[in-house]
């Protein structure tokens, strides 16, 4: 048993008042899959969780004028299989669809997995590619930022403990898009390095780029030098070469019990560059998950996804 | 350890409708092993690796370790013990794990059942691949997974045979 009161208010209003009586500060229950990992080591204990998992405020994944909204209390498994994410935001698809284990997929949320900022997140990073706001409620007053900014260094956001993500939203424009990691097997896998990347190309002419790279810094790493090397190009492999060896100098990973940082390094220029070069160079691209273990060398398995353009 | 406040969890449970008021601090697997005394779903890691307590709630294959009992709510939960065959004999699964040579030391059993009962429940002619991909939140320490995706072939071939039930 977990040393925890759960509350479960019906209403979003409910989660305020309840936030209020909490004398000795909160956590918001979401999936649970890190919250009680967590509770169990005696890390972050709170004395209340307040549930938002069923809240309608924080579900729903709509496809709007000019955006697309995901609620953050929808799962993963909801992301991945929705049609709107497949067409509008293929990296955050493909990380979805490749995220933890099935019965994980149907507990972890899109806001947990932000709010809990682990480096190696990989919803959050291709969150980060495909421009993500985060709509923010703190006791009923409502911003927009950035979801990026929200990441401040390992386990470490700009969020209060008032915070609450109600949604994410990205605007609606077809683009390319990768999901591409690096993994001990080919499922549940916590990343050793992943990219996102997430393109518009205009009669072949990079026209917008986002490069994202996880599990390689304190927080999730943006390339800007490698994205500005591509942009207004017209890209061939050499120039992606270029930009993924940038994406290698962009990262500050370390050794841990998943990777070390020079191999993480090397892998951060071979995911970057298999990832770009799927986006960028293919008519109809696969998108690869990439797995290695020192024994066996490098693996490659290939999905195939449409391309959705205008 | 700190007493926390009782919450009411109702809930149906393998069909039978659950009415209790239960410390909020339970886990899924903690009640349903602890409370409903159903010890068919195992606790292993206790962290969501494993996959030995999966059970499925509302038809999705979820780690009842880390899944607050009081999530429940309203909810439909499947364990191992609510599987049934015809005329009360095993389900499909159960018979074809026992057939094809599945089971051995038993202990990951239940959860690899159940992630395979969430995965038939959605897609009643599984390619290989898919078995592989819905099991592979589960650990078998004892030997391979081939007896086991070989299993769940076989029960979606038996459960389509009678009509997915």
């Amino acid at each position: 048993m977990i040393p925890v009161t759960v509350v479960q208010p019906k209403k979003l209003s409910g989660v305020w008042s309840a936030a209020r009586a909490a004398k000795g500060g909160f956590k918001f229950l979401a999936g649970g899959t890190d919250l009680v990992i967590n509770a169990r080591h005696g890390k972050n204990a709170r004395r209340v969780w307040i549930d938002i998992s069923r809240l309608k405020e924080l579900k729903g994944i709509t496809e709007g004028r000019g955006k697309i909204r995901i609620g953050a209390a929808e799962t993963v498994a909801a992301v991945c299989s929705s049609p709107a994410v497949r067409k509008w935001l293929p990296a955050l698809a493909q990380a979805c669809r490749h995220f933890a284990s099935p019965p994980l997929r149907n507990m972890a949320t899109l806001g947990g997995n932000c709010a809990n900022a682990s480096p190696s997140a990989d919803a959050a990073c291709a969150l980060c590619a495909e421009q993500a706001a985060a709509v923010i409620s703190r006791a009923g007053k409502i911003r927009r930022v950035a979801a990026e900014s929200l990441f401040l260094g390992p386990k470490h956001t700009a969020l209060r403990p008032d915070d609450l993500i109600l949604a994410f939203e990205f605007p609606r424009r077809a683009h390319r898009g990768v999901f591409a990691k690096l993994g001990a097997r080919e499922s549940f896998a916590i990343s050793k390095v992943s990219a996102a990347v997430a393109a518009e190309l205009r009669n072949g002419v990079v026209c917008s780029l986002s490069i994202r790279l996880g599990a390689v810094g304190p927080k999730i790493v943006r390339p800007e030098s490698a994205e500005k090397l591509l942009l207004g190009l017209r890209p061939g492999a050499a120039a992606i070469a270029d930009a993924a060896r940038l994406c290698a100098v962009a990262v500050s990973p370390i050794d841990d019990v998943r990777s070390t940082a020079a191999y993480r390094r090397d892998m951060a220029r071979v995911i970057s560059k298999r990832a770009l070069e799927a986006v960028l160079l293919k008519t109809s691209y696969s998108y690869c998950v990439i797995n290695t273990t020192k024994a066996t060398g490098l693996h490659f398995s290939h999905e195939t996804h449409e391309i959705h353009e205008k | 350890m700190k007493k926390t406040a009782a919450s009411m969890l109702k809930c149906a449970v393998n069909g039978v409708k659950v009415s209790r008021a239960i410390d909020s601090g339970l886990t899924l697997s903690d009640f349903l092993r602890g409370e409903l005394h159903l010890t068919g779903t195992k606790t292993g890691c206790n962290q969501g690796e494993c996959g030995a307590c999966v059970v499925v709630v509302d038809g999705k294959a979820v780690n009842s370790c880390l899944y607050m009992a009081v999530q429940a709510n309203g909810k439909k939960v499947i364990t191992i013990e609510g599987l049934k065959g015809k005329n009360g004999g095993p389900h499909p699964l159960v018979q074809a794990f026992a057939d094809e040579g599945a089971v051995q030391c038993g202990f990951c059993t239940p959860g690899m059942i159940m992630s395979a009962y969430a995965l038939l429940l959605a897609t009643p002619a599984p390619s290989r691949a898919e078995i592989k991909e819905a099991l592979s939140g589960n650990i078998c320490r004892c030997t391979g997974y081939e007896m086991i995706f070989s299993a769940v072939e076989k029960a979606a071939g038996l459960l389509r045979g009678r009509g997915g039930k």
